[in-house]
Order: C-alpha cells, then sequence, then structure tokens
C-alpha cells in the first residue's frame, strides 16, 4: 500500500461549489473526503452529500462510456459507441434541425450545474443560435428571486447575509442545514455567539430546530407575512427613517399600499399567530443589525417576483441593506473578470428569435431580455410546444444534468414530451429516468474526475477556488469538456480548444493561467466592499433602492408588491377544498439528497430510506394514521405514496412532501403546470391543496 | 421520547427457550413425582438437544459456540450452554447405564439438579436485561418458569396416560399447574398494569392492543384447554389419551405463544427522558418561548 | 488515559454528515448506523421545540454488553473503548439486546445490495455483532473520530478526559450523559 495522498479541493456534489474539501487518496484510489477547515470560504463546512462521493464515484451503475439506443426508445437496449460516433452524432442531428426547421426547434434544457459554470451553457446555446435553452430550475430556482431582487436594489443582496456580523439572522423559505452548508455554519455560530433566529417554514425544519421565533406560514402566503411584518414596522415606526429618506424611493406609497396587512389581518391569512408576526417583525427591526437568507421558496409560489420584492423591502426600511452584517453586494469571483453579459454571447442572438422564445409572450420577465436576466425560455410551455406542436415542433433536444421526468412539475406530461421528441441526447452521471428516454447518452465526470474553476453566484461569497481531478471513471468527461468538443463539430464561434484554454480565458484578465493559480494556493478572494453602493449609488435607474419600481410598472405590472392567494386554497377555491381540506407544500429537502440525485448511493439512501411526508400527529390521529404509515397523498393532478411523519411542528392543516423520489413517490404527480406565475412563468410548488388517508400497509 | 423494541431476539429464540424449558420440566416433575419408567427420563434431554440445535441455526457464527461457556462469570447465556452441555453429557451416561443395566439413581439426581438450572437459565438470562424493564420484572421470570412446567407436565402426563392410563397423578399435576398458570396470568398483567415505567406501558400496549393480542389470547387459551382437557381425562368423559395430546398441544402453543410474545413485546426504556428532553429544550431556548 | 466525546446540542442542526462519514468510514451496511441522529421535539403546534441527539456507543465503563457476552468476544481496552473481537463473537445477539443506548447491531452481508466502494471490504464481519469503537484505528494515528472530524459545526469534540489540558476536559463542568441514573459511567457526553 502507498502513502495516503491528500489534496485539497472544491466539492460540487450539489452544483454550488460551496465547500473546500480534503480528498484522500490511497494507491490513486479516493477513499475519504472530509472537510477543509482551513478553506477560508467554507471554513470546514460539508454535507453528508459530499463525504459519500466516494460511493457515487466509484459506483457500479455510473454510466462510463457513450451509448446509443439500440431498441425502441425506453426499451432498455443500448450499443456501447466511441465518443466520437457519439458527438458526431449529435451534432450532425442538431445542425440538421437547425438547417431543416430552424435553431429554435432544438431545446437544450440544464439541471444541476454540475460545477462549470452555468453561463458556460448559456453561451452554448445562444453561439448555437436557439432562443431555447432553459433549466429544470429556470423559473423555478433563483430566476425569480434575483429578477425581484434586481428591480428593487440592482443586485441580489438576499443572497448574501453577513450572517457572522449579525444581531438577528431571517431565513426564509429555506433549511440551510441541509442544503447551504456554510451559510448554515455561518448561522449557527452566529447563534452560538448570541445573535437571534428567526425562520420562516411552515414545517419545523432543521433551521427552524435553531430559531428563536419561528413563523409557521401557510405554504404560499408568504407575501402577506412580509406585507404584514412591513406594516408593524412602519406602524410602529421602527424603520431606519434616515436610511429610508437617504437611500429608497416610494417609501410614502409603500406606507399605503401595506397599510390593510394589519397583524390581525395576516395572521387570519397566514395562520401565524398575530404576536408572534409582532415579535418578529420587531426583532427584526430593532436588533440590528439584521440579515436574511432566503433560498427556493422565492421562486416556487404562485407569485414570486411579489415575494421577492416584498422580503427585500423589509431588508430595505430596516437599514440592513449594504450594511456590514446585513445583507451585502460581494463580488461573485471567477466569472468578474469576463462580462456575464459579453460572455453568454446575448447579442449574437437576433431580436426576432429572442421574441420567438417559448414563453416570451407569456412570460417576458423571464424569456425576454431585459437587461437584468438570462433570458430563457419556460419549461412547461417547451413541453407543450412538443406535445401540441404550437407554436411550432420541437425537433430536438440536448439535456445536460437534469433530470425533468422527475423534477419537472406535472411530470407525467413531461414524460409524455421527452417520448415525443424526435431526437433527445443526455448526458449524466447514471442513466437516470429521464436518460432512459434518451437515444444518447453521455457519460458525465463527477466533481472529483475533472479541473475546474468553482464558485457560485449565490454561495461563495467573493471566492473563487479550483477544482481539480483526482480521479477517472471510464470515459466519462466533464460538461465543460462536452460542450467544447460539440462545439468544434459543429463550428460555433466563440469556443475553446480544451478545457485548459477556457479556464485560462476565465482567469485572463488576472494575469494567470490555471496552473499558475494552482501553485499559488488555488484560490483568489474578493474582500466585499461594504457600503459601495450607499456611496455610488444602487445599480437602478433611480439609483436607489427601489421600493417602488416605475420599470414594473413601465412593463405593465403592479409597481409595488401585493399579496396574490394561491391558484388554490381553502380561500381561492373553497369547492376544490371541500375535497381536498389539507394544505400542501412539496419539495421538503434533506440534507442527504440534491433534487433527484443520490437515492442509490448506499450510505445516504440508509440515512433517509424513505419517502416522507410530515403531517401533525392531531391530524393524522384523525385519519387513523400512525407513525411511519404508507399513505396516500392526493391533488386534483394525481397522487403520491410515501411514508408519513408525524410530528408537532406543522400546521394541523397543512401537510409537507419531500421531492425528487421516483416513480409513486414522486412529488411532481402532485403539481401543477398549468398555472403558472404572471410575468415569471414558475409553477406553484408551495401552497397546493391535497387530501391524504392511509394506504394497505 | 418514545421506547425502543427490541428487535435481536425473535421465533428462533423463543422456540429455543420452548424447547428447552419443556425437556427440563417434564424430567423434573417425572423426577418429583418420583415416576419410574426410564424412557420418559431419556426423553427430556432429546427436547434439550433439539433446543441447542435451533440455537445454533440462530447464531451468526456457530463455529464459535464453543467458546460461549467462556464468560460464565457474568454471562447467563455462557451459563446456559454449560448447563445444556453437562445436562446432555449426564444423559449420555444415563443411556450408558441404561444399556449396561447399572444402578443409576445418582445420574437421574444429578440431571434432576441440572433440570432446574437449565429451566431457570432462559429466566435469567432475560432478567440480566437491565433496559427491556418488561423482562427485567419478576413476574415475567415467574410467568416464563410456570408456563414451562405447564408445558412439561402436560407432556408426561400425556405420555404416562399411554402407559399407565388409570394412573391419574400426572393429569392432577398438569392441571393444577395449568390454572396455577391461568390464575397468574391475570395476576401478571395487572401487575404490569401497575409498573412505572414507560417501556412496560408500551409493552402492555403491544400485548394487549398491538400486533402481540394474538399471542396473548393463544397463551390464554393454551392453559385454559390444557385445564379443560386434564380435566376431561381425570373425570374420564369421552377419548382418554387422545383428550390429553390436545391439551398437551395447546399448551406448547400458548408456553410458546407467551414466550414470543415476552420477547416481541421487549422494549427498551427510552434513552432520554420526557423530564429530561425538557430540560434541554427549555435551556436550548429553541422553538417558540410561549 | 481515558477517550471521550462531548457533543454541543446547541450546535447540532441534524445534517448527518456525521452519520455519512460513519457510514463510509466504516464501511457499514444497510441498517447498520454506529452512530445516528435522532430527532426530538416536545410541545404541541405552535410552540413546538425540537432538538437534534447524537447517539454513537457510549464506551461504558460498565458496559451490559460486556457482562451478558457469553464468549468474551467483548472486551475494553486500557483507554476506556469498548471492543469487540471478532474471531471470538459468536453472533448470539444478546448483547444488542442488553445495550441500554441501542448501539449495536448484528451483522449480516445481505444487507449490502451492491458493490460500492467502502462498502466492499473482505469481512470478517460478517455473522457478529459490531459498534462504534470511537474510531480507534484512527485515533491511535493521533486523527478524530470520522464523526468529529466530519461534523461541519465542530458540535463534537473528542479527547483524553484525564488530561487536564484537553477540550474535552474543560467542558466536562457542565456535561451530562444518558441514562446517567444507572450508573453505567458512560464516555459520550452532552452539553446544551
Amino acid at each position: 500500500m502507498q502513502e495516503a495522498k491528500y489534496i485539497n479541493t472544491t466539492c460540487s456534489i450539489c452544483g454550488h461549489n460551496q465547500c473546500g474539501v480534503i480528498v484522500k487518496l490511497v494507491d490513486d484510489k479516493v477513499v475519504q473526503i472530509m472537510p477543509n477547515r482551513e478553506d477560508p470560504m467554507s471554513k470546514g463546512s460539508i454535507c453528508p452529500k459530499s463525504i459519500a462521493s466516494v460511493q457515487l464515484l466509484y459506483h457500479p451503475n455510473r454510466l462510463k462510456y457513450p451509448m446509443k439506443r439500440a431498441g425502441p426508445r425506453g426499451s432498455g437496449k443500448w450499443k456501447r459507441v466511441s465518443w466520437d460516433e457519439a458527438l458526431g452524432e449529435i451534432s450532425e442531428k442538431l445542425l440538421q434541425v437547425k438547417s431543416e426547421y430552424g435553431p429554435e426547434a432544438v431545446v437544450m434544457a440544464r439541471g444541476t450545474n454540475r460545477g462549470s459554470w452555468i453561463r458556460l451553457f448559456n453561451r452554448f446555446a445562444n453561439s448555437f443560435g436557439t432562443p431555447n435553452w432553459t433549466e429544470s430550475g429556470g423559473a423555478q430556482c433563483f430566476t425569480p428571486r434575483s429578477i425581484a431582487q434586481q428591480l428593487t436594489f440592482g443586485g441580489i443582496a438576499l443572497e448574501w447575509p453577513d450572517a457572522e456580523s449579525s444581531k438577528t439572522i431571517m431565513v426564509w423559505g429555506a433549511d440551510p442545514p441541509a442544503s447551504w452548508a456554510p451559510k448554515s455554519r455561518k448561522i449557527v455560530n452566529s447563534k452560538s455567539g448570541g445573535s437571534k433566529v428567526i425562520v420562516v417554514d411552515p414545517v419545523m425544519s432543521n433551521m427552524a430546530s435553531k430559531a428563536d421565533v419561528w413563523l409557521p406560514v401557510r405554504p404560499g402566503s408568504d407575501v402577506a407575512l412580509a406585507m404584514g411584518m412591513i406594516n408593524v414596522i412602519i406602524s410602529e415606526k421602527l424603520y431606519d427613517q434616515e436610511y429610508v429618506e437617504k437611500y429608497t424611493v416610494g417609501f410614502e406609497s409603500l406606507k399605503e399600499r401595506v397599510a390593510p396587512y394589519t397583524p390581525d389581518k395576516v395572521s387570519e391569512i397566514t395562520w401565524v399567530p398575530s404576536d408572534r408576526i409582532i415579535e418578529a417583525a420587531r426583532l427584526f427591526a430593532t436588533n440590528r443589525p439584521s440579515s436574511i437568507a432566503i433560498s427556493a421558496t422565492f421562486d416556487e409560489i404562485v407569485d414570486p417576483i411579489q415575494l421577492g420584492r416584498a422580503v427585500s423591502i423589509i431588508s430595505a426600511i430596516t437599514g440592513n441593506v449594504d450594511v456590514r452584517g446585513g445583507n451585502i453586494f460581494p463580488e461573485t469571483a471567477g466569472q468578474i473578470y469576463v462580462d456575464t453579459n459579453d460572455f453568454i454571447m446575448i447579442e449574437s442572438l437576433p431580436e426576432d428569435l429572442d421574441k420567438k422564445r417559448l414563453g416570451a409572450q407569456r412570460y417576458p420577465l423571464l424569456s425576454r431580455y431585459l437587461k437584468i436576466n438570462f433570458p430563457m425560455a419556460h419549461y412547461p410551455t417547451i413541453l407543450d410546444a412538443i406535445i401540441t406542436g404550437e407554436p411550432y415542433q420541437i425537433r430536438a433536444m440536448f439535456i445536460m444534468g437534469g433530470n425533468p421526468k422527475l423534477s419537472i412539475a406535472n411530470s407525467d406530461r413531461a414524460a409524455e414530451a421527452l417520448n415525443k421528441v424526435d431526437f433527445l441526447a443526455v448526458a449524466d452521471l447514471f442513466l437516470s429516468k429521464t436518460a432512459e428516454m434518451a437515444d444518447i447518452v453521455l457519460p458525465v465526470a463527477s466533481w472529483l474526475e475533472y479541473d475546474g474553476l468553482a464558485d457560485s453566484a449565490q454561495a461563495t461569497y467573493g471566492h473563487l477556488r479550483i477544482r481539480q481531478k483526482v480521479a477517472t471513471v471510464g470515459e466519462a468527461q466533464s460538461d465543460t469538456w462536452i460542450m467544447i468538443e460539440l462545439a468544434k463539430r459543429m463550428n460555433l464561434k466563440g469556443f475553446w480548444n480544451s478545457e485548459r484554454e477556457y479556464l485560462d480565458y476565465i482567469l485572463s484578465p488576472t494575469g494567470m493561467t490555471f496552473e499558475q493559480l494552482k501553485g499559488k494556493g488555488g484560490i483568489i478572494y474578493h474582500e466585499p466592499d461594504i457600503g459601495s453602493k450607499l456611496r455610488n449609488g444602487f445599480n437602478t435607474p433611480s439609483k436607489k433602492i427601489e421600493l417602488y419600481s416605475e420599470r414594473l410598472k413601465g412593463w405593465g405590472y403592479d409597481p409595488l408588491p401585493f399579496y396574490n392567494e394561491p391558484f388554490e386554497s381553502p380561500y381561492s377555491t373553497p369547492e376544490v377544498a371541500k375535497q381536498y381540506p389539507l394544505v400542501l407544500t412539496t419539495g421538503r429537502r434533506v440534507s442527504a439528497y440534491f433534487h433527484t440525485a443520490q437515492r442509490n448511493v448506499p450510505a445516504l439512501r440508509d440515512i433517509y430510506p424513505d419517502p416522507i411526508v410530515e403531517i401533525n400527529n392531531d391530524t393524522a390521529k384523525k385519519l387513523g394514521i400512525s407513525d411511519g404509515d404508507k399513505v396516500r397523498v392526493e391533488t386534483r393532478r394525481g397522487f403520491v405514496i410515501m411514508k408519513a411523519k408525524l410530528t408537532q411542528g406543522i400546521h394541523p392543516r397543512v401537510v409537507g412532501v419531500q421531492h425528487g423520489w421516483p416513480d409513486i413517490a414522486n412529488d411532481n404527480r402532485l403539481t401543477d403546470n398549468t398555472a403558472c406565475a404572471v410575468g415569471i412563468g414558475s409553477t406553484t410548488l408551495r401552497g397546493l391543496l391535497c387530501n391524504i388517508r392511509r394506504e394497505k400497509q | 421520547m418514545e421506547p425502543f423494541r427490541q428487535h435481536e431476539f425473535g421465533w428462533r429464540v423463543a422456540l429455543d427457550f420452548l424447547l428447552s424449558g419443556t425437556g427440563s420440566s417434564m424430567f423434573i416433575i417425572y423426577f418429583l413425582s418420583a415416576g419410574s419408567n426410564r424412557l420418559v427420563y431419556m426423553l427430556g434431554p432429546v427436547f434439550i438437544l433439539a433446543g441447542l440445535a435451533v440455537l445454533l441455526s440462530e447464531l451468526g457464527k456457530p463455529s464459535n459456540f464453543w467458546r460461549s461457556i467462556y464468560n460464565y462469570k457474568t454471562s447467563w447465556m455462557a451459563r446456559g450452554a454449560i448447563f445444556n452441555i453437562l445436562y446432555i453429557l449426564v444423559w449420555l451416561a444415563m443411556i450408558l447405564a441404561y444399556i449396561l443395566n447399572l444402578y443409576a439413581f445418582p445420574l437421574y439426581a444429578i440431571e434432576f439438579a441440572l433440570s432446574i438450572l437449565v429451566l431457570i437459565y432462559p429466566v435469567m438470562l432475560l432478567q440480566d436485561v437491565k433496559d427491556i424493564k418488561l423482562w427485567k420484572n419478576g413476574w415475567s421470570s415467574v410467568m416464563t418458569a410456570v408456563y414451562a412446567i405447564s408445558g412439561g407436565a402436560s407432556l408426561d402426563a400425556f405420555i404416562i396416560s399411554l402407559y399407565q392410563p388409570d394412573v391419574l397423578t400426572l393429569a392432577y399435576i398438569s392441571l393444577g399447574i395449568s390454572l396455577l398458570a391461568l390464575v397468574l396470568l391475570f395476576a401478571y398483567i395487572s401487575a404490569l398494569r401497575r409498573e412505572q415505567y414507560k417501556s412496560i406501558e408500551y409493552s402492555l400496549r403491544q400485548m394487549l392492543e398491538g400486533d402481540r393480542q394474538n399471542l396473548l389470547k393463544l397463551s390464554f387459551s393454551g392453559v385454559v384447554v390444557q385445564f379443560a382437557m386434564d380435566l376431561l381425562f381425570i373425570l374420564n368423559i369421552p377419548a382418554k389419551p387422545f383428550a390429553l395430546l390436545v391439551g398437551f398441544a395447546f399448551s406448547m402453543a400458548g408456553v410458546y405463544s407467551f414466550r414470543l410474545m415476552l420477547l416481541n413485546a421487549g422494549f427498551h426504556e427510552p434513552l432520554i427522558s420526557d423530564k429530561r428532553i425538557k430540560e434541554i429544550t427549555a435551556s436550548l431556548k429553541i422553538g417558540h418561548k410561549n | 488515559m481515558k477517550y471521550a466525546m462531548v457533543i454541543d446540542l446547541t450546535k447540532c442542526v441534524g445534517c448527518n454528515s456525521c452519520t455519512a462519514a460513519c457510514k463510509i468510514d466504516n464501511s457499514t451496511g444497510f441498517g447498520v448506523k454506529y452512530g445516528q441522529v435522532l430527532e426530538l421535539e416536545s410541545g404541541s403546534f405552535p410552540d413546538v421545540t425540537k432538538f437534534y441527539l447524537p447517539i454513537l456507543c457510549m464506551q461504558c465503563e460498565n458496559p451490559e454488553c460486556l457482562k451478558v457476552c457469553p464468549t468474551g468476544a467483548t472486551f475494553k481496552t486500557d483507554d476506556g473503548i469498548v471492543l469487540i473481537d471478532k474471531n471470538k463473537c459468536m453472533g448470539c445477539r444478546y448483547c444488542a439486546a442488553a445495550c441500554p443506548y441501542m448501539a449495536r447491531y448484528f451483522y449480516d452481508d445481505s444487507g449490502r445490495p451492491l458493490d460500492v466502494p467502502r462498502m466492499d471490504l473482505e469481512d470478517e464481519r460478517h455473522g457478529t455483532a459490531e459498534k462504534c469503537d470511537f474510531c480507534i484505528d484512527r485515533v491511535r494515528e493521533g486523527e478524530n473520530p470520522a464523526c468529529v472530524q466530519a461534523c461541519p459545526y465542530e458540535a463534537r469534540t473528542f479527547g483524553d478526559i484525564d488530561d487536564p489540558s484537553s477540550r474535552v476536559h474543560s467542558l466536562m463542568s457542565r456535561a451530562k450523559s444518558l441514562k446517567e441514573e444507572e450508573g453505567f459511567n458512560v464516555s459520550v457526553y452532552y452539553i446544551w
């Protein structure tokens, strides 16, 4: 046996390049992955997914070479082919569709960002010429909350709580211990140092277990809660008067808008006790500095833009934006050297194609180029187009790291569409439920198998680190390599000859190559310049924080946040509620799984073996359900069968289901993909109606 | 926090206990009734041997069984293994004496003593699990022993009825012990009801309401039928040894059910008491402090 | 010399990184968790409180498992760790039934469905009892146990309780243990 080798690298099992880790190798085999406490960014954060990556890396079911379908679609018959043949056939097919039907007949879809810069895929699609690129996340993750924040303060400060210096931290619609380990660490450390934590979550989550004030909001009514908190802050004069005058516009109209949202009224809407709403608002506004941490709920309710706006406003009027201990604007390294708009080559896409993008008509905030977004096609609209041929027929689809068959709302429809598209190529680590339907599958490298640059627009606080290749599995190649090779074969403009050339290009403004950066410790850090926006003005037309948004008004939307009841709820559809009396929140996360992935990793599956539905003990008792029973949760769209977990940490009329499980436990059988959010197109995943009953065991 | 159920000992351990309990107690009863049929004496150890075979099949590494006699100082399982082995050895000696037609009473007396040890070791083995309060409970031990003896007595009564249909002593003994078991069963349940342990509360719920209630019913009917059949036999109502055979079959079912119930309803005390949980949550100041 | 672990419940958020690290490091099969994290709550909605309780072998000074073990396979080291001699254990499970802390498992390799790394060791453990050993091999090489090393929140502290300069020693004044009234004298403590 050789000496053990230890290599510092950056994990990307969740696609966010968050945690510095140390990989232990013996005989050039990875044997252990451990947190790197010296890492200046993550400081020892890690999660079960990362630790168990050694089982993922060498998993016997990994795709090891490209394969071509050798029987009818979905038959499970495959033929091994060379990379040359696979890439040749994909590029030939895509170019053929482009020339025969136009570039818009090709859909390029992304899911998990496996550590490459997600904008590279953007660039790939734009260079190819199709406006129809999208993400499984897309309107469901980051885009809506990013746009809401761009509109409000011209940046994405809510992604960046300066939690270690905060006295109060409000975590809203997020469970950092399950999905944002370094942020979670900051919050827990801050809490240990005496700061207060407010958690808004319908379920007593991991984070809520550390809350001083827990606001168990009715799923989907978050905007009302935010309006209520603003109401308390304004009517009790707890806002930062000087800050509001100096740095914001539209305070008076805001005051008028929130006036009806008294704590009592909000309590009725949200089912949160009114004294608790008041307590949270007071704590947040007075025990300063205060910061806010948010996540995907801000993209998954009926009108996510309003939530992003309203919660941004809470932070703004209490004077917590761009201040130490509040929400800040760090530069996101790695890509900071390159202008992102230039990088994605958005200008290379003709105006008429921008208009043709699927979703452009109904969801302009998502799908038109507004200079505050990276426009993408609307996934449910794409699926409709495939099925109906309207407004035009989609002929080919290239999916990278996504599993839409499970992860898209109303997943049966996604399956139908995937089955119908003429040509489907999928790149993934495993033969996922989506890859099973493909004509060609490409084996993708995990985060341990390629060199790369690691940062995240949402998680790394101005750090850029490197990732190092420590293992090789079969012929698997990184996403970046695949895109570069395909680009070469299709003669796409703006691509490189090799991965290394690409990395050097990104780093070129620093005067360093990848190798040189590696030699210098592999880390670039930009200390956030806190207060620069206060000094130089925010990146908005008024140079101030826009509580009242002229831009929204100009596009025909309400310039002030307002509360919209979910499209189905006990109040908006009381007749539906008779049959489906419980309010459902889908997408509950656990730390061991990233969306649909990792169920096949034994060490992780042993920790969370079953798909779980959380339900209040008292409700369960009335329905004859005991802890651990198999139960059926049903909505108007479909049903799932999961295992009941009884808890007091959930409202008696609320049910929470986990997401990402396949087949009968897939929570997207419950969700709807027709009633999408105004302007942005998000499907509602939090705040649906359901009923629940005990299944035969 | 809820008590957690033990999953280690299941139907095979119950079967082993049943066989060794029946074998040893039939020897004890017959010896005490001053029985003279040597074949009956020979039969007891056969049960014990069968019990050992079941136990071996339960072991993860049966090849290490010979090591099980090591820790006799503290482990009742080790002691049990020693008793069982000695029992078998004396039995072999008894067979030898029988073949050679030697005076064997001392061997019988030794085997009687060993029978008592074989009878009590499973009781002590369970009794020694401090954390499972149902097993630790003295009443459980008494019940286990009484049930074992009722099975042995029933077997004795049946076998003797084949040889000497007119001798009723053993049927009377079987009748008496089954009645005793019946009475004690009620006392046992009500004694458990008075226990304060949370785990016993769960055990009782399992036995009375949960998926173990059939076992309780069966252990109840076992002794009832045994009693009834003994009575029929004594009153000389219809078919003779047949009644005792039925009585014996039910008795076995009852004894086995009781053992299985005792094992399956074994709950550990919660790792952490509700009082401590309250103490922790109060001091962590987590959740909402109303 | 006595090894001990102190777990800070105020820092544990139930992420189970420790459980994963333990499973990988010890190559345990399905259903076998030398260490795991329990979720406990009290109160009723909405005034409910919840916390996480990581548990593992408590390395008792007076171990029930050792007492009941018929073969003498279970033994204690000088540094206070309870170990199992795989060559002596006959797999009777008596120790697992007697353990008051849910810490002992019976190992059966039918629980290993896949030929996955860190689950494919040539296994002398088959058919025997197994449990947490404070990662004794790592500890003797000067490393921390896998769960301690993995914890992102540094909620776990490991060290020699008899060494007055160690961190565990300094935490002992506040430390409490589970079922302490039973007198097992454990080596795993909690602070809150």
